[in-house]
């Protein structure tokens, strides 16, 4: 046992603070990837304690190990499957009967359990007395007291996990059912443990208890075995529907004897969560109130990043031309200075501003408001054929689209989840912002920042369009009855804050090395290329490409080197500008391009409109398409959100251009 | 208890009064009626900011009214009030000193001319009322207040 | 002892204990693992045109009109 990892999973219900825990005993370790097959988060991180080394992985938070959704599914197989040496299980202090329903099941699923007894803080100064002994006893599992955001208590978790890992084998918690039900579990179990091989991989007591519940991925588990048409035979002739809350009674029962003699007082009184909530979810104040706050996050957002934003500028535009300047041949020159350095620099700038609003939009999450903003808007969303749920990654897709819409899997319906995926991409995401900045900035002078507003305000208008549209047409029906849980207010600390914006901001940063780079290094050699050209002109294997696409865009005011930056600008929207940079020969430095741009006698303020417009609405980036596909599981509905985003980009860029065109502003 | 809230009810009256008005003041300049003496009490032309300043005095208010009423749950609206009123306050600081870096650490051509008082309004100078209040007030504001019970 | 309705007919304020649960089989489980159980105290603290905040033991849930519709109370 000395020289083998340990491991250990992290379960629990939503907001008990079990990443506080995870980030409490892994620090910095941390991994995130994904969990085999779906794009749910997996986080797992290191550690050694006492010279063993722990390897932790953090479970998708669930009230319980059913297969309701696709994050129950997750934790459950990774129990069951992966078989942990020992399971944490953190429980919310202040909810303890609630929280103990998932401890009766993890104790069916035969795992070891421990349990950290989270925020204990909380209930000590609520005045619970809980009695840690007798709880031990009477569930007999190992308890220990943790605040999370303190880092109290970690330590002793660990001894705790490292001693129940090194025990032998554990007894069987059983949970009965009582009369009927315990004899249709003892069939089961006897004809099940003729299959030796499901024997050997589950524990039978449990397998018959999901079979009694109907328990559909259960059902699956048996499909091959010798035993299933026996199975199916006795479940075919049951009401299963008699049993399946029955028994969920049966475990509350079971809590509620415990309940009692464990903890004394623990009975929630008006707290200040509910008299916050009186105010933020007041008829009146709610929607103002949040629109204050979106406002503020945007002010600061954009404000606040403008220093950092020229720092990063100022030094890109130095480093362009220290290497132009001194760097042999210049071919090379040419490749860094234009190509990489202008193309990636240029995104590079408004990384502060994503980070920003991503470090808002978490501080505002981590605090719980996020969850009543969700309620807040419920009635509005309701109207445009989504619910409240559908809101937030609505919200986060102003970051950027990709965990925009990977948070999209907390809706359980799959229309109305699959709806919130296909309009997310028209939430303009700070990867549109660049080409805004630029083409406003150009041609709209004073009126630049209403412009550039206006174009928000086209993305929010062309969703919630396109969204009632889905709703009357491809996805019929009224959004799937929801409900969420409100966690108490908590006092966000920036700490966790940042860990969160880090966590979706970095995945800007990354495509901006990636897909940016590689996307820049293309543009510039299409640019160069035959050897000899002129960089960026007509004759290069780029204006080729632009004069064959022309047609295609022309009428709607487009010329060539707008059609190679809008095919690049597949691979990401920033793009769009950095090719621009590349076709106007113009580089990196912005003014510079500003005023090439003021000076081609084929672009000016009506079809730059009509430009930004098309950059807003038209295909979503490559990653997001990337996302889309996995999310949705779909090529059929992958290749719709791209064909529906080109037709319709197309089609309102069309009507700027000709509208504009008629009231004589062409 | 009555007069324990009555300090809360004048406060919430002259705090939401103040922010109201000011408010008010600020749609006006922000429509392009600014004078003189706007310009002498900082009010610059932003429309929303000052619906924002407004919406911060009806949570006051709304406050006082519930208070009235003998409804002990709206002093809520006062301490979300003064947090609101403060988060504002907070939000217009950083972007003075964003500004501020701006000026002196980039010396961005923009901002050539720029002074600290450029950047002064409403949103920060009345802040200080509700700050004082939160100074006074400050042990219904500490962490265990967010979850302990009652008033 | 009042007679048993929805939830969603609950005034905002008031509490009552949950009597039965019609949401087909997943939704009725999925209730009932978060708190929802037979007799459980419900208290109502906001409602407005469909959407319900309410309390169950010891939690905060929002709910659409669906769902609320679907949660029989009774005992006011």
């Amino acid at each position: 046992m000395k020289d083998k990892r340990i491991r250990v999973a992290l379960a629990g219900n939503p907001n008990v603070g079990k990443t506080t825990i995870f980030n409490a005993i892994t620090g910095a370790r941390q991994h995130v990837g994904n969990w085999p097959g779906v794009t749910v988060e997996r986080k797992s991180g290191r550690k050694v304690h006492k010279g063993i080394a722990i390897e932790v992985v953090d479970l998708p938070g669930t009230y319980s190990l059913t297969a309701y959704s696709l994050d129950e599914v997750i934790a459950r197989d990774y129990i069951v499957d992966e078989r942990p040496d020992v399971v944490v299980h953190i429980v919310d202090a202040t909810n303890l009967e609630r929280n103990l329903y998932l401890t009766t099941q993890l104790m069916e699923l035969g795992a070891k359990v421990v349990i950290a007894l989270n925020m204990s803080d909380l209930a000590d100064a609520r005045g619970d007395v809980i009695d840690l002994k007798r709880m031990e006893e009477f569930l007999e599992i190992p308890v220990i007291k943790t605040v999370g955001s303190k880092e109290f208590g970690i330590d002793e978790l660990l001894d705790e996990v490292l001693r129940e890992a090194e025990k032998g084998e554990h007894h069987e918690h059983e949970i009965g059912y009582g009369g009927e039900v315990e004899e249709e579990i003892n069939e089961l179990e006897n004809i099940l443990g003729d299959d030796e091989e499901l024997s050997k991989r589950y524990p039978l007591r449990w397998l018959s208890v999901k079979l009694l519940e109907g328990d559909k991925e259960v059902q699956k588990k048996l499909e091959g075995s010798q035993v299933e048409d026996r199975i199916k035979k006795i479940l075919d002739k049951m009401d299963k529907e008699k049993y399946e809350t029955a028994m969920v009674d049966k475990r509350y029962e079971a809590i509620n004897a415990v309940l009692p003699q464990v903890c004394s007082r623990c009975v929630e009184k008006v707290t200040a969560s509910d008299l916050i909530d009186r105010v933020l979810t007041n008829k009146y104040l709610g929607i103002p109130i949040f629109l204050a706050l979106m406002w503020g996050a945007f002010e600061l957002t954009f404000t606040f990043a403008t220093p950092f934003m020229d720092f990063i500028d100022f030094s890109f535009a130095w480093l362009a031309g220290f290497v132009s300047e001194n760097l042999e041949p210049a071919w090379l020159a040419s490749l860094i200075g234009d190509g990489i350095i202008g193309g990636v620099g240029f995104v590079l700038i408004f990384i502060p501003n994503i980070f920003i609003l991503f470090l808002m939009l978490s501080l505002l999450e981590d605090s719980g408001y996020l969850a009543r903003a969700a309620f807040i808007m419920d009635r509005l969303m309701y109207k445009i054929g989504l619910h409240g749920k559908s809101f937030i990654p609505m919200l986060m897709g102003f970051g950027c689209n990709v965990p925009a819409i990977m948070a999209t899997r907390s809706i359980e319906d799959k229309n109305d989840r699959l709806i919130t995926i296909l309009i997310n991409p028209f939430m303009s995401c700070g990867a549109r912002l660049p080409v805004y900045v630029l083409l406003a900035g150009a041609f709209f002078g004073k009126e630049a920042g209403t412009v550039v507003f206006s174009m928000y305000v086209l993305g929010m208008v062309v969703a919630i369009l396109s969204a009632k549209l889905f709703r009357t047409t491809l996805l019929k029906g009224k959004p799937a009855p929801f409900i969420m849980e409100l966690p108490p207010y908590r006092l966000p600390t920036l700490k966790t804050g940042i860990i969160h914006m880090w966590e979706r901001g970095s995945m800007y940063l990354k495509k901006a090395g990636t897909v940016i780079l590689l996307g820049a290094i293309i543009v510039w050699l299409l640019a160069s290329l035959p050897w000899g050209v002129e960089y960026g002109a007509e004759k290069s294997i780029a204006g080729m490409i632009g004069h064959v696409l022309e047609p295609l865009v022309a009428p709607l005011g487009f010329d060539w080197k707008i059609a190679v930056a809008l095919l690049f600008g597949f691979l990401a929207k920033e793009i769009v500008v950095g090719s621009m940079g590349v076709l106007y020969g113009a580089g990196e430095d912005e003014t510079a391009l500003t005023e090439s741009l003021q000076n081609d006698p084929n672009i000016y303020p009506l079809n730059s409109l009509g430009l930004m417009a098309f950059t807003l609405i038209y295909m979503p980036c490559l990653a997001t398409v990337g996302v889309i596909r996995k999310e949705t599981g779909s090529w059929k509905w992958t290749l719709f959100a791209i064909v529906y985003g080109i037709g319709l980009a197309w089609l309102i860029s069309f009507m700027i251009f000709r509208v504009g065109g008629v009231l004589g502003y062409g | 208890m009555v007069k324990k809230e009555a300090g809360k009810i004048v406060f919430g009256l002259i705090a939401g009064t103040i922010y109201v008005v000011f408010g008010l003041i600020q749609v006006v300049v922000g429509l392009g009626y600014g004078s003189g003496w706007t310009k002498a009490i900082f009010v610059p032309s932003d429309i929303a900011g000052g619906l924002i300043l407004v919406l911060i005095g009806m949570v006051f208010l709304y406050g006082v009214k519930e208070l009235n009423a003998g409804i002990n749950e709206g002093v809520a609206y006062i301490y979300v009030g003064i947090l609101l009123a403060l988060g504002f306050t907070a939000i217009y600081l950083l972007i003075m000193g964003a500004d501020a870096l701006e000026a002196y650490a980039i010396r961005s051509e923009d901002f050539e001319d720029w002074a600290p008082l450029d950047d002064m309004k409403p949103g920060i100078y009345l802040g200080l009322l509700p700050f004082a209040a939160l100074l006074a007030w400050r042990h219904k504001f500490s962490l265990k207040g967010l979850s302990r019970a009652g008033v | 002892m009042c007679k048993v309705m929805p939830l969603i007919m609950v005034p905002e304020g008031k509490e009552c204990r949950i009597s039965d649960i019609h949401g087909g089989r997943g939704l009725t489980r999925h209730l009932t693992e978060m708190g929802f159980t037979y007799h459980a105290p419900v208290k109502v603290l906001r409602s407005e045109k469909g959407s319900l905040i309410v309390a169950v033991n010891g939690c905060k849930y929002a709910l659409s009109k669906g769902i609320a519709m679907k949660i029989m109370v009774g005992e006011c």
